[in-house]
C-alpha cells in the first residue's frame, strides 16, 4: 500500500524543515520545531527496523522464559501484537530477576544472553544508520 | 506491574512530597500556560516579595532544558531593569522535583562556585497555580553555537577554551563539595549519616520508586540494576552537598572560556560526594576525540579529571564507591530518560512532548550502558 509510511514522514519532515521552521521568530517555538523534525528523522530512519526488532526480541525472551517452541512459529501478524506480546513476556523476566534476587541468586547465563543481545538492539535502535543522531543538530 | 521489594530506606521527606503531588496532578488535565497569562500574577507576587512596586515585561518562553516551564523575563525596579528566569513546575517532568530545595541549594552554594541568584520561591503554587522559582538570568551559552544538541550530551566544546573551561568545571565541583552545609538554610532537605549507606539507600529508594510509578512496561536491565545496587550499597565516608546532575551542558560559559553559571540544581541533595564524580566520568557525557581518546564532559581525559579533583579538593576517591555511583547514575539516567518520558510522552502533560518521546528514544543507549557498567553486555559497544 502506498504512500509507504516514510513518504508521508519525508514530507512532513520537508515541510517542517523547509516552510514552518524559517518562518518562525519565537526561540522556544523553533526549538521544538526542530525537535520534531529530529523525531521524524528518527523515524524514517528505524521505521523498517522496528518490526525485525521486536520480532528479535520477542525470539530471545520466549527462548529465556522457556516458552513452548509453537508459541512464535507463525510471527504475529501486528507489529501492535508483537509489542503487547513482548511487553508482556518483559513482565514476567523482571518477576524473574527480583524472585532470584530474593533467593541470593546471581543472574544465570541465559539471562546475561539476553541483556547481551539486547543491548546491541538498544544500539542499533538508538543509532541505525551511519550519521544519524537523535540528539544531534538539524543541518 | 509488579511493584519492586520495598528497601529498608525511605525517601527523603520533600522528595515524597513532590511524587505525591505529581500523583495527584496525574489525575487532573494539563493545559499550557500562554506566558501573556502569567505576567500579572507573577508581577503581584514579586511586588509582594520585594515590597515594592515593580513591572514585569518582554516575558516569553526560553529555550533550552528538559525539564521545567522557563520563561525569560525583565523587571523594572526602581527604574532599573533586571533579567530574570521563572521556572514553573509542568504537568509532568522528566524529573519530578521540588522548587524549595532547588531555591535553598542556590542559596547555599553562592560564593563557593558561580550560581545564579535566587530571588523567590513558590514551593507550594500558590501565586502561579503551579510550584515556580524565581532567579537571575545569567548570559553565556551551554555548548558552542554550531552543532547543538537536544539532550546536552556528548558536548564537544572549543578546544581552545577546554582549559579555562575545565579549570573552572573543577573548581567549581571542589568549592560545592566544600560548603558548610551544617551551617546553611537547608530545612527541605533530609541529612544523611556518615559512616552509614543511609546517602546511597535514599538515593536508591527515589529512583526506584520513580521506576516503579512510571514505568509503563518492565526493563529487565532496570531491574537487575536495582538488584545489583541495593546488593552493593556503600557507606558514605563524607556528607557533602551534592549537585545531581553536574556535566557539561548544565553550564554557561563566555567566549574565554570562563563559566558564568552553574546550573540545573534541582537534583540537588546530601550525599556521597562520589555521586557527582561518578557523574562527571560517566560515558554518556564524554567526547571522542579525533586521537581516540575519551573527555569526560568533554574536558578532560577520566583519570586526569580524577586526579586533578583530589588534588584539589584534598581527599582520596575511593574507587569502589566510585564504580557504585557509576553504576547507580546510569540506573538514574536509564529511569528518567528511559522510563519516565515514555509515561509522559504518552500522558502529553507536558511542554515538550517532542523532546520526551525523542529522549527516550535515545534512552535506549542509555539502557545499554547500564547493562555494560554491570558488564552484563559481553562487551558491546
Amino acid at each position: 500500500m502506498t504512500p509507504e509510511p516514510r513518504d508521508l514522514l519525508r514530507g512532513a519532515r520537508a515541510t517542517l524543515a523547509e516552510v514552518v521552521l524559517p518562518a518562525l521568530s519565537d526561540p522556544f517555538a523553533i526549538e521544538q520545531a526542530k525537535t520534531v523534525v529530529r523525531v521524524l528523522v528518527h523515524l524514517d530512519a528505524v521505521i523498517d527496523d522496528a518490526y525485525a526488532l521486536e520480532w528479535e526480541e520477542a525470539r530471545d525472551l520466549a527462548a529465556l522464559l522457556d516458552e513452548p517452541a509453537s508459541t512464535l512459529a507463525n510471527a504475529p501478524a501486528s507489529y501492535r501484537a508483537l509489542r503487547d506480546a513482548n511487553v508482556e513476556r518483559k513482565r514476567r523476566v523482571a518477576e524473574r530477576i527480583r524472585a532470584a534476587s530474593a533467593a541470593g541468586a546471581a543472574p544465570d547465563a541465559a539471562l546475561a544472553d539476553y541483556v547481551r543481545r539486547q543491548s546491541q538492539r538498544d544500539r542499533r535502535w538508538t543509532s541505525p544508520k551511519p550519521g544519524i543522531d537523535p540528539a544531534g543538530g538539524v543541518a | 506491574m509488579t511493584a519492586p521489594q520495598p528497601t529498608r530506606f525511605g525517601v527523603e521527606r520533600t522528595i515524597d512530597e513532590c511524587l505525591r503531588a505529581r500523583g495527584e496532578r496525574r489525575k487532573r488535565s494539563y493545559r499550557l500556560t500562554p506566558p501573556a497569562a502569567l505576567a500579572a500574577p507573577l508581577e503581584a507576587w514579586l511586588a509582594d516579595e520585594l515590597g515594592e512596586p515593580v513591572r514585569v515585561d518582554a516575558l516569553e518562553r526560553a529555550p533550552g532544558g528538559a525539564s521545567k516551564e522557563n520563561f525569560f523575563f525583565s523587571l523594572e525596579l526602581r527604574g532599573e531593569r533586571r533579567a530574570l528566569l521563572l521556572r514553573l513546575d509542568p504537568g509532568e517532568s522528566i524529573v519530578e522535583t521540588h522548587r524549595l530545595r532547588e531555591f535553598q541549594v542556590l542559596r547555599a552554594v553562592e560564593g563557593a562556585a558561580p550560581v545564579p541568584r535566587v530571588l523567590a520561591v513558590d514551593p507550594d503554587g500558590k501565586r502561579l497555580e503551579r510550584p515556580s522559582l524565581v532567579m537571575e538570568r545569567v548570559s553565556g551559552r551551554p555548548q558552542p553555537l554550531a552543532g547543538s544538541r537536544t539532550s546536552g550530551v556528548g558536548i564537544a566544546f572549543e578546544p581552545e577554551l577546554r582549559a579555562t573551561l575545565a579549570d573552572d568545571f573543577l573548581a567549581a565541583l571542589v568549592g560545592i563539595h566544600a560548603v558548610d552545609w551544617g551551617a546553611r538554610e537547608l530545612s527541605a532537605f533530609d541529612v544523611p549519616r556518615a559512616g552509614t549507606r543511609e546517602a546511597a539507600g535514599w538515593g536508591l529508594a527515589w529512583w526506584e520508586r520513580v521506576y516503579a510509578e512510571d514505568a509503563v512496561e518492565e526493563q529487565p536491565v532496570i531491574v537487575l540494576a536495582a538488584e545489583w545496587l541495593r546488593a552493593h550499597l556503600p557507606s558514605a565516608e563524607r556528607i557533602a552537598i551534592v549537585h545531581g546532575d553536574y556535566r557539561s551542558g548544565n553550564f554557561l560559559y563566555d567566549d574565554s572560556g570562563r563559566i558564568r553559571a552553574i546550573l540545573d540544581w534541582e537534583l540537588a541533595h546530601l550525599g556521597d560526594p562520589h555521586e557527582d564524580l561518578g557523574w562527571v566520568t560517566n560515558e554518556l557525557f564524554a567526547v571522542r576525540e579525533t586521537s581516540g581518546d575519551r573527555l569526560a564532559c568533554g574536558l578532560l581525559g577520566r583519570e586526569e579529571m580524577l586526579a586533578r579533583y583530589e588534588r584539589a579538593a584534598g581527599w582520596r576517591i575511593d574507587r569502589e564507591r566510585l564504580r557504585f555511583y557509576e553504576i547507580f547514575n546510569n540506573y538514574k539516567l536509564a529511569v528518567c530518560a528511559h522510563t519516565t518520558t515514555l509515561r509522559i510522552a504518552r500522558g502529553q502533560a507536558t511542554h515538550l512532548a517532542a523532546s520526551m518521546a525523542l529522549i527516550h528514544a535515545f534512552a535506549h543507549r542509555y539502557v545499554a550502558e547500564l547493562a555494560r557498567a554491570l558488564e552484563l553486555d559481553g562487551g558491546s559497544a
